[in-house]
């Protein structure tokens, strides 16, 4: 076996890894791919199918559990309250993360190291910290049983860690541009608008696909939130679908299937905003 | 460590009447502000009453919050471009601040501390008990089953994804297979932990022995002459069978970091230890774990975090029973089902006191890295 990996062909002893490479990797991912092609091929078997061959191809593949699942109001509606709370959570993160991130990152004023350590210090909180006070707050605001009332909080729980990623972003661009900017008669306001903001797109990509991603999978929240069925959001959904038909495997991994879609197809196309956001936020440096 | 606020960072503001108050200008933004939030208002009021979600009203809550805050950003602009030159400075950063400020303040600030002030009063925050919550918080024998296991997943769970994080990585690090690899290991982490428990409750269904197993852990141990095992239930195993699914869910996370890392190790350290006669083994503990400690640090740091706080796996699997519980569940259940509010806060206090150390350290990692 010939490797053309860069290291191993400085020294002849490797020879033999790549193919200790291969059988672990190979393992690893079958580990991993199991359960998921489990899921997806078991929701194309009849019951009787499923009990007496939970592991092999469908032996007739029943589309019945997935055409059920696609017809069903429930899983569209679920779907598109999901998407709803995710684009609101994004949208919200984003305008208010990146302003502070601006002003930690560029402007000096009074009082900044004051206001960062205080974002900072929300990166403490997590969110069942809060939540009862929360909750009361959300009720009387009348915004619990409402998307809002995920939506909002959400936000607020988003923005110390995307305030942080934010800024180290911020920072990485050079302050030449910033005196170029203001020498030619640029207010801070529409250097930060019209001149940092463009600069900043795959960073605010970055952050809008995570903060996508963890709204899409929250599943505290909106199960202490949201009370009407008609506002569940996917995993909620699933919960549910499962306490109804719970030993209906073929339908509920049905269900589950289906719901994993979105977010697989949605990885793979924007990974590598994933792993940028996922490295800036863990790794700066 | 912190950089000082430098002359050459206050940058010259060009402006028409330097000096002066532009009262003209300062009245229009201040109507502008007025008038912004009364719409913001009045559109808040209608969306919240709103309990459809029709395509239109998302497309008005879309105007609302971007149309709001962008021209409540340009108002307030408009009034403090109006301002002399030395408040100018002073006040615009707190427009970038404000928003930001107020929704941290409002849902998350003043929750905790109400959650702080409630811990030391009775179920229905109507009696003083001093300490009473936090002595029961760590006599309760539910409550110790909880700390027990919060703490098997601390150092299971973490040191599962660390390790088969670190290892995956290594492995898969300038082979040909990488992309593929990595991309089949990151999936996971696209999925919510509650598909994830779902899928392998599944995986570890149980039928009664004679029946055909469906579960898959079953299905091979049956297969070996081993009678059928209950998973979910079978005290105190089950916590490690919960625990997988939750390395399963984000080994991908561990490895996606440590991967970044290691392609940050120059190659002439490691070719030079290779030249100098290292193993491959020497070269991986003498030079690359220690060239990528830091990384280490902050991914067993995340992870250690996560497993404080589970929920999901446990809630979805076997809903605290059967010796499962962990405090988040824990929580939930003296929050949720039984409404002792006094109890559930002191809960939430101690996992947030748990929890802190380890953040705290977190952020001095970030600022040590950031040099600031």
């Amino acid at each position: 076996m010939i490797s053309h990996n860069a290291r191993s062909s400085a020294s002849p002893p490797r020879r033999l890894a790549p193919l200790f490479q291969y059988l672990a990797a190979s393992l690893v991912a079958l580990l991993v791919l199991i359960p998921l092609l489990a899921s997806v091929l078991n929701g194309f078997k009849s019951n009787a199918d499923l009990l007496l061959r939970p592991f092999a191809l469908p032996q007739t593949w029943v589309w019945s559990n997935y055409i059920s699942v696609l017809q069903s109001a429930a899983f569209w509606r679920q779907m598109s309250n999901s998407v709803l709370v995710m684009l609101g959570t994004a949208v919200g993160v984003m305008v208010l993360a990146s302003m502070p991130a601006f002003v930690f990152a560029r402007l000096c004023f009074r009082g900044r190291e004051l206001l960062f350590n205080f974002f900072t210090l929300g990166l403490l909180f997590p969110i069942t910290v809060a939540i009862l006070p929360l909750y009361i707050m959300l009720r009387q605001l009348n915004l619990l049983d409402s998307l809002w009332g995920v939506i909002v909080p959400q936000v607020a729980f988003g923005l110390p860690g995307n305030i942080l990623i934010l800024r180290g972003f911020f920072a990485t661009i050079p302050r030449e541009l910033d005196e170029a900017a203001a020498i030619d008669g640029c207010s801070p306001v529409s250097y930060y608008l019209r001149i940092l903001l463009p600069l900043m797109r795959p960073a605010l990509a970055a952050v809008a696909v995570l903060t996508m991603v963890t709204s899409w999978n929250n599943f505290f929240l909106p199960l202490l939130v949201l009370n009407s069925e008609s506002l569940y959001t996917l995993p909620l959904g699933i919960q549910q679908f499962q306490g109804q038909f719970g030993t209906d495997w073929g339908r509920v991994l049905a269900f589950v299937s289906i719901a994993l879609v979105p977010t697989i197809v949605f990885y793979l196309l924007a990974e590598r905003q994933i792993v940028a956001g996922l490295t800036a936020g863990a790794v700066k440096g | 460590m912190i950089q000082q606020t430098s002359e050459a960072d206050k940058r010259p503001v060009p402006s028409p009447a330097a000096g002066a108050l532009l009262t003209g200008q300062f009245l229009v933004g201040l109507l502008g502000l007025a008038v912004t939030l009364g719409l913001l208002w009045l559109g808040f009021i209608y969306l919240r009453g709103a309990r459809e979600t029709s395509v239109l009203n998302a497309v008005i809550a879309i105007v609302w919050g971007v149309g709001g805050v962008g021209a409540l950003f340009v108002t307030g602009n408009t009034v403090i471009e109006s301002l002399p030159p030395y408040w100018r400075d002073r006040v615009r950063p707190f427009l970038f601040f404000l928003p930001g400020v107020g929704i941290l303040f409002l849902f998350l600030m003043i929750p905790t501390l109400i959650t702080l002030y409630q811990s030391f009063f009775n179920n229905d925050t109507t009696e003083f008990v001093g300490l009473n919550n936090y002595i029961a918080t760590f006599t309760d024998r539910s409550m110790l089953e909880s700390f027990r296991n919060n703490l098997i997943w601390l150092f299971l769970g973490t040191a599962g994804c660390v390790v088969l994080g670190l290892l995956i990585a290594v492995l898969a690090d300038r082979s040909r297979f990488e992309v593929v690899a990595k991309a089949i290991i990151f999936l996971p982490m696209a999925i919510s932990l509650v598909g994830a428990s779902v899928i392998w409750r599944f995986m570890y269904a149980y039928a009664p022995p004679g029946q055909p197993q469906i579960g898959l852990q079953n299905a091979i141990i049956t297969a070996f002459g081993i009678p059928p095992q209950s998973w979910l239930t079978l005290q105190p195993w089950n916590n490690l069978f919960l625990i997988l699914v939750m390395i399963w869910g984000s080994t991908g996370f561990a490895m996606v970091l440590f991967s970044a890392a290691l392609k940050g190790v120059p190659a002439d350290i490691t070719e030079a230890a290779q030249v100098d006669g290292a193993t491959e083994v020497q070269t991986f503990f003498q030079i690359i774990i220690p060239y990528i400690q830091g990384t280490i640090l902050t991914v067993t740091t995340t992870i250690a975090i996560g497993t404080l706080k589970i929920f999901d796996v446990v809630y979805v699997m076997t809903g605290g029973q059967y010796g499962t519980s962990v405090v988040g569940t824990e929580f939930y259940r003296q929050f949720f089902t039984n409404r002792n509010f006094g109890y559930g806060s002191a809960i939430a206090i101690v996992l947030f006191i748990a929890i802190s150390p380890v953040i705290v350290y977190n952020l001095r990692q970030l600022q040590k890295q950031e040099g600031f």
